[in-house]
């Protein structure tokens, strides 16, 4: 499939999905449901924005969750403070998220493997800690509201779940779209080359730590734009929400639908919150089945469950005795679910 | 002076928990190369083991008995069917270590509840020195946390089996093909591992209170601890785990209190950039 075709199929794919995820006010869900479905957008947004990181720059973060959290604390206190709406929040949320992710990132200049993973949890758990000290601005343990109050996006009144859901679902269209850019420009390709081999791309010239640095950035920010939508989602936030349960939720997001597929995180975070309800566990039970969701995702599918495509594809081409196919052969449907050539560099 | 001295040996006891944690976390890595994040969710299910043999016998001998126990036995099932998988690829095993924090604070929850759980501890008295005042309890756990340490230590550094251990941290190729049998040493790192964190959960238990909560703050301070030492130091371990206490007391006592959890925090970042691979090995686990 030429690389044009495959970009026409990727870039519709998000709109499509975009369009599906609207579909589902068709069925007249009732406002829990609407909570539920706008909870799965918004994590879906910031999972993809680890999941760039993982997948793109192959780097962890377990600061991610407290990334998330600036940017939830900043709606909260730009809107408390300031009486600036959701959409003003999301462009400071954009600066804010991108400063916090370069902190979290700053230590990579010494420290690396295990050592900066640690560095990452520890920036995170400051951040809670701080924010759960500094009373004057955040509000501190007992948290902070979050009012829609009359605000309204486009003719959307925010204070209606049902276009709230609206709102989030067309950010996350936005995001996703702006990370498929991403991924797919010749500095997406400057990651991977640096995430395969760090030494083999420093040598040839690359500004190996500015390229990781401004990977965090990018995570960094979509992690707060996630943030900010979930505060005017569940309209109080606490410091305790943003801890490193969080994080590990984020990982699990991601790993669950692939790390290194567009629609990965968005597809970990669906079943992340929906799951819970359909298997009608105690909270307590539901977290201990994501715990072993968890772990047997990283043992058995490190590539989510998206791989699983390619790895029916392998064992197909395998039995009909051929040699195994080619992505070019890909039908049409696999490669919205697939990554298309530009996306797949990585198997 | 007296407030001084009171505030070093408070930092001595709480120290020497944090010794203790580390010095499971240092062998794990050392041996597997996995940073193992659920120490602390081990400390705290042993823990509740330890009070749930408390509460239904009265004994605190039986209690640090089943507390050993349950952390050997979750060392031995984790590892059995999860870690084991991961020693290619160590970040996985982070991973794991992540899904098993969820796993046991969610099995917390369900079955002792989100209450925190409160003993009497066994040793009430109180010993005088000067102004100094020492609990009965600190002094027992303090010792008991002293032997262990020391009891690792020696082990590992005098006898057979401890020689081998070190010969498969170090290199665990070339051990195996020495005839060293890596992957049952490895196995028995995991469970001396949880076993120690047994020990501290026992400990902690007789500090007062627990909760399903109570982990989180032992995770970060058995890292860094571990860091500090260097990881895979048992020696910096040990040493570490008395500086942190003794550095919190005091930060706790002329400081602001309520930021305590940022001092070690601050701590733990400031170390590992100052010293990327900790404080006490030049390269990275390179004594165990």
């Amino acid at each position: 499939m030429s690389r044009r075709a495959s970009a026409l199929l990727q870039y519709g794919g998000v709109l499509v999905a975009g369009a599906l995820a609207l579909a589902f006010l068709l069925v007249s869900p009732d406002n829990k449901d609407i909570s539920l479905a706008t909870s799965a957008v918004v994590f879906g947004i910031a999972a993809s924005g680890l999941g760039f990181l993982w997948g793109q720059v192959g780097e962890v973060n377990i600061a991610h969750g407290a990334i998330f959290g600036v940017g939830a604390y900043t709606a909260a206190i730009a809107q408390q403070e300031h009486g600036l709406g959701l959409v003003p929040a999301l462009g400071i949320a954009l600066l804010t998220g991108a400063v916090a992710a370069f902190v979290v990132a700053l230590p990579s200049l010494r420290t690396r493997g295990h050592y900066f993973v640690i560095l990452t949890f520890a920036i995170g758990q400051v951040a809670v800690v701080t924010a759960g000290r500094l009373e004057s601005v955040t509000g501190g343990l007992d948290g902070i509201t979050v009012l829609a109050g009359s605000q309204e996006v486009l003719g959307l009144e925010l204070s209606d779940r049902k276009h709230l859901y609206i709102v989030s679902v067309g950010v996350a269209v936005l995001v996703l779209l702006a990370l498929l850019v991403t991924i797919r420009s010749s500095w997406g390709a400057t990651l991977r080359g640096i995430r395969e081999n760090e030494d083999l791309a420093a040598a040839l010239g690359t500004p190996v730590i500015r390229h990781r640095i401004l990977g965090f950035v990018v995570s960094g920010a979509v992690g707060a734009v996630g943030g900010v939508l979930y505060a005017y989602n569940v309209r109080f936030i606490a410091p305790s929400l943003f801890s490193v349960e969080s994080s590990i939720f984020f990982l699990l997001m991601v790993l669950l639908g692939g790390r290194r597929y567009l629609f990965g995180p968005v597809l970990g975070a669906i079943v992340y919150v929906f799951l819970p309800h359909f298997i009608f566990l105690s909270p307590e039970r539901s977290q201990m089945v994501l715990g072993l969701v968890l772990v047997a995702m990283i043992l058995v599918l490190p590539n989510g469950v998206f791989s699983l495509g390619g790895i029916a594809r392998r064992a197909l081409a395998r039995a009909r005795g051929g040699s195994s196919g080619t992505a070019g052969e890909a039908d049409p449907e696999a490669v919205v679910t697939e990554p298309a050539p530009a996306l797949a560099v990585d198997r | 002076m007296q407030t001084f001295l009171q505030y070093l040996w408070n930092g001595t006891a709480v120290g020497a928990v944090y010794a203790l944690i580390a010095l499971g976390i240092t062998l794990v890595y050392g041996l597997s190369r996995i940073i193992h994040f659920a120490v602390g969710e081990m400390v705290m299910i042993t823990a509740y083991a330890a009070w749930a043999v408390h509460d239904g016998t009265g004994s605190f001998a039986l209690a640090l008995v089943a507390a050993i126990a349950a952390g050997g036995v979750v060392g031995i099932v984790t590892e059995r069917t999860m870690f084991r998988f991961t020693f290619d690829s160590p970040l996985s095993g982070f991973v794991v270590s992540l899904g098993l924090i969820l796993f046991l604070r969610g099995l917390a929850q369900d079955v002792w509840g989100a209450d925190t759980r409160t003993v009497r501890a066994p040793f009430t008295g109180v010993q005088r020195v000067g102004d100094v005042v020492f609990r009965d309890q600190t002094l027992v756990n303090t010792a008991l946390a002293a032997v262990v340490v020391l009891g690792f230590y020696l082990v590992l550094a005098r006898t057979r089996w401890g020689k081998a251990l070190r010969a498969a941290a170090d290199n665990r190729e070339a051990a195996a093909l020495m005839g060293i049998p890596v992957r049952t040493i490895t196995t028995a790192t995991f469970v001396l591992g949880a076993a120690l964190a047994g020990v501290a959960g026992w400990v902690v238990l007789t500090l007062g209170s627990i909760s399903p909560y109570s982990g989180g703050s032992y995770v970060l301070r058995g890292f860094a601890v571990a860091l500090i030492g260097g990881l895979g130091n048992i020696r910096g371990a040990a040493l570490a785990g008395l500086g942190l206490g003794i550095a919190e007391a005091l930060a706790a006592g002329y400081l602001d209190a309520a930021w305590s959890e940022a001092y070690v925090l601050g701590l733990v970042i400031l170390v590992l950039l100052v010293r990327p691979t900790g404080l006490a090995a030049s390269v990275e686990g390179a004594k165990l």
